[in-house]
């Protein structure tokens, strides 16, 4: 039955190929850009670089302090002070890694400035995050216990100022300090925003100490456990300290709210996050794209179905035998919502073919630094269930239409 | 002749009725892209009110440390004295919050039962001058300043039209004066009247701005992160190397960013205009796709009704007024969902929904997307109406 149906379609797509260009056409727009966007979301969830482990750690990268009525309210990354007395402490989680935001130094070379950036790391952070050593290793903890003088780059760092991948043994100066090379990594792509950087060294070599005081800062820090599970225990540990354990050092700022979130909480609280607040906006979130995908296809989908039903008449004489030889109004319903979604499913590959180039021309434009955005089978299906939703909601009305028809008008020919 | 064609729409009523929410939703994406072309396109010809060729930025701050007054201003006083000796720099000034970022300071509050909301910042003496901001009254900052028993202040034109209209603000106060305790505040005076400084850049909305006079020789002064250096026209990025090198000598606890106000611009500038190509894209795309679906469903709709037609041409009705109908009809439709679309898009100004979607520009929007859905429909049935004229009556009462 269903080659039947398939074989149908085809016949009906050749018939008027003015029309299934037409149709076709818009569901390659309206699928390009669902797949695009789909997969820079996935790309940002499921990083593939040094942040592959992201499903086994949390973030703490904000804090904000305030009193009673809120009229002294500071809000920015965490100081090391913060993190030191609040995060470090932690019990559940098997490791912790606490560093700095990446911040530009500007290196100059044949008098041409060169800016890296440049980010102040603990041991535990080569162990937290999967970085790929092309030469040489991490420092270990021993190394930055003391305080030693040394530094990892990128490839790309190591090609600009040594011309060379191997630049272990090489020695970097910047801000008036000067590093040994002990290792090189992959470059880092910026959506990886934990772990994107050029260089990175012990934040136990800063020229002073005075950032060890401070409350509020650039730190962040990563709380990691081999059992994803085990990380909400982490994450109720941690509000628990901040929320009853949080000791002022100004009295007029004597409460501090802060959170340990995953990528997609994180990317959440981003977006909808009210401030002073403990909630998820994960469902807040998941709601809204839902809303705004079904908006976008909305305009494609009223389209394809007026298209699909000023097409009836032509399709008439068929039903019509269809219904006189008994075919019963849910097997034509099928039949149609079939053809449609074949059409969608050839206009899907289109659009993935489409956003495949797209994204491929993202990669090279260096419009976001080293950026890669590979395929995987959440895409393949998340893809494939975007299709299938637009399929039934472009082609089930029309479909319903179609099979209802008196047999008697549509053996005449309508009207 | 019109009513009739109400009646040949209302009796298809159903399946127009689909159209029409196309068109009306249609409608509404090419509106929000006309409106923000324009939107951006008025602020983009209006003029900065100063000029950014040969401006370098210095932003530096201590990695460690808080500001402290009197130890920071001293190296900074150092740091400027240092740096107005160097031949490759014409000018040195002061800014609080520099060009092209969003770094503002925002202030509100009443004065003589007047609200007032501006953007402010501060500027050292010269600085207007070296900036090439225009004066348009009375003067800018100077030594006759200092040592006074009141602020100067000096304010945007914007912020003059918009508070104050007709008045002649020079030698006005706008100290706050809610409450008692205002009373104490030391005066700030207008002494002069300026055209703009659209801080932010080109694509950010005009704000009333009021500045503020900083003077690195008073002790109180507050925390700075910026010098602003004007080069001689001859120097060149090169000497970023060399100026890193002096900065880093005299002031080795502060780390430096140069950055330059040209370069920034642009950066502030693709911040604004990649995402509407972006957009633009995605809606001509749009728009191409619901083009051709109307025409699609017209060329359906004029085959189904060949028969109509061909009655309308035997009872003498001619090749040109037949086209004229198909094409007529098809407007009819598409100001349907012009009027559906503009009664939801109207309670966007009514409410207040957006600050800067003002009357005059969601009609200058309306206009333009009114226009351009008109034209869109006139093409879309243009070639179907042709079509519709091809039958000769006889052929077309025929045919089945």
């Amino acid at each position: 039955m269903l080659k039947n149906y398939l074989i149908t379609a085809w016949k009906v797509f050749l018939r008027r190929k003015l029309f299934t260009f037409i149709n076709l056409f818009g569901i390659c727009i309206t699928l390009t850009v669902m797949v695009v966007v789909t997969r820079v979301i996935d790309n940002h969830l499921h990083p593939i670089g040094p942040e592959k482990t992201s499903k086994n750690f949390i973030l703490v990268s904000k804090l904000l302090i305030t009193n009673e009525d809120h009229s002294h309210v500071s809000s920015s990354s965490p100081g090391f002070k913060f993190i030191h007395d609040y995060v470090l402490p932690l019990s559940t989680p098997e490791l912790i890694t606490a560093f700095t935001r990446e911040s530009l130094v500007p290196f100059f070379i044949q008098g041409k400035k060169i800016n890296h950036y440049m980010r102040r790391v603990d041991a535990n952070y080569w162990k937290v995050l999967d970085f790929e050593f092309v030469a040489g290793s991490p420092f270990n903890q021993a190394d930055f216990d003391v305080g030693k003088f040394v530094a990892v780059i990128n490839q790309q760092t190591a090609k600009k100022l040594f011309f060379k991948t191997n630049a272990v043994g090489q020695s970097i100066i910047f801000q008036n300090q000067k590093f040994e090379v002990i290792g090189v990594v992959k470059n880092v792509t910026r959506t990886e925003l934990e772990a994107y950087s050029d260089i990175w060294v012990p934040y136990t070599t800063w020229p002073k100490t005075s950032y060890r005081q401070q409350m509020m800062g650039n730190f962040r820090a990563l709380l990691y456990h081999s059992n994803t599970d085990r990380l909400k225990d982490a994450q109720l540990e941690f509000i628990d300290r901040v929320k009853n354990e949080f000791v002022a050092v100004d009295q007029n700022q004597t409460i501090a709210f802060s959170n340990a979130d995953n990528k997609l909480e994180e990317l959440a609280r981003d977006i909808f996050g009210e401030e002073r607040s403990y909630d998820s906006y994960v469902q807040t979130l998941i709601i809204m794209i839902s809303l705004a995908s079904v908006l976008f296809m909305l305009l494609p989908s009223i389209n394809m179905v007026n298209l699909n039903i000023s097409r009836i008449m032509e399709r008439s004489s068929e039903i019509g035998i269809r219904k006189a030889f008994g075919a019963s109004t849910k097997q034509l319903v099928w039949q149609f919502v079939v053809e449609n979604i074949v059409l969608t499913l050839i206009g899907g590959l289109v659009a993935f073919i489409l956003s495949e180039l797209l994204l491929s021309f993202i990669e090279s434009s260096g419009l976001i630094p080293f950026v890669e955005f590979k395929f995987n089978l959440r895409i393949l299906l998340s893809s494939l269930f975007i299709i299938l939703i637009f399929a039934l909601v472009s082609g089930v009305y029309p479909a319903f239409k179609m099979a209802r028809m008196d047999p008697v008008i549509a053996l005449k020919g309508g009207m | 002749m019109l009513m009739h064609m109400f009646k040949i729409i209302w009796n298809r009523k159903k399946s127009n009725s689909l159209i029409i929410a196309e068109i009306a939703i249609a409608f509404i994406v090419v509106f929000s892209i006309a409106t923000l072309g324009i939107r951006n396109y008025n602020l983009y010809v209006e003029p900065l009110g100063f000029e950014y060729q040969n401006m370098w930025n210095v932003s530096f701050y201590d990695v460690g440390d808080k500001w402290q007054d009197e130890r920071d201003q001293q190296q900074l006083r150092q740091l400027i004295n240092l740096l107005k000796q160097q031949p490759e720099i014409e000018k040195v000034q002061l800014l609080e919050n520099p060009t092209f970022r969003n770094w503002l300071r925002k202030t509100s509050y009443e004065i003589d039962g007047k609200s007032i909301r501006f953007i402010r910042n501060q500027m050292d003496d010269d600085a207007p001058l070296t900036f090439g901001m225009k004066l348009l009254n009375g003067r800018w900052f100077g030594p006759q300043d200092k040592g006074q028993n009141y602020d100067p202040v000096i304010v945007n034109r914007q912020f003059a039209e918009e508070f104050f209209p007709g008045e002649d603000l020079i030698g006005r106060s706008i100290t706050r004066n809610e409450t008692e305790e205002d009373a104490s505040l030391k005066e700030q005076r207008i002494v002069g009247i300026f055209e703009n400084f659209r801080q932010q850049g080109e694509f950010y909305k005009r704000t009333p701005y009021v500045i503020y006079r900083y003077d690195i020789t008073e002790p109180k002064g507050s925390e700075i992160h910026n010098i602003e250096l004007k080069m001689i026209s001859s120097t060149t990025k090169a000497y970023e190397e060399k100026l890193q090198k002096i900065l880093k000598n005299a002031a080795p606890n502060w780390d430096f960013k140069v950055s330059y106000w040209k370069d920034i611009r642009q950066i502030s500038l693709q911040e604004t205009i990649i995402p509407s190509i972006g957009l633009a894209i995605i809606g001509t795309f749009l728009i191409i796709m619901v083009a051709m679906g109307l025409f699609g469903v017209l060329w359906q709709n004029v085959s189904s009704r060949t028969q109509e037609i061909g009655l309308r041409r035997a009872l003498g009705a001619t090749a040109k007024s037949i086209h004229i109908q198909i094409i007529s009809e098809l407007l009819i439709v598409t100001m349907l969902g012009i009027t559906i679309a503009l009664i939801l898009l109207i309670q966007l100004p009514i409410l207040g929904v957006f600050q800067e979607l003002t009357w005059v520009l969601f009609w200058s929007g309306q206009a333009v997307s009114i226009l351009f859905m008109l034209l869109l429909s006139v093409l879309c049935a243009y070639y179907p109406g042709k079509l519709a004229t091809a039958f000769s009556p006889a052929e077309a009462l025929h045919y089945e």
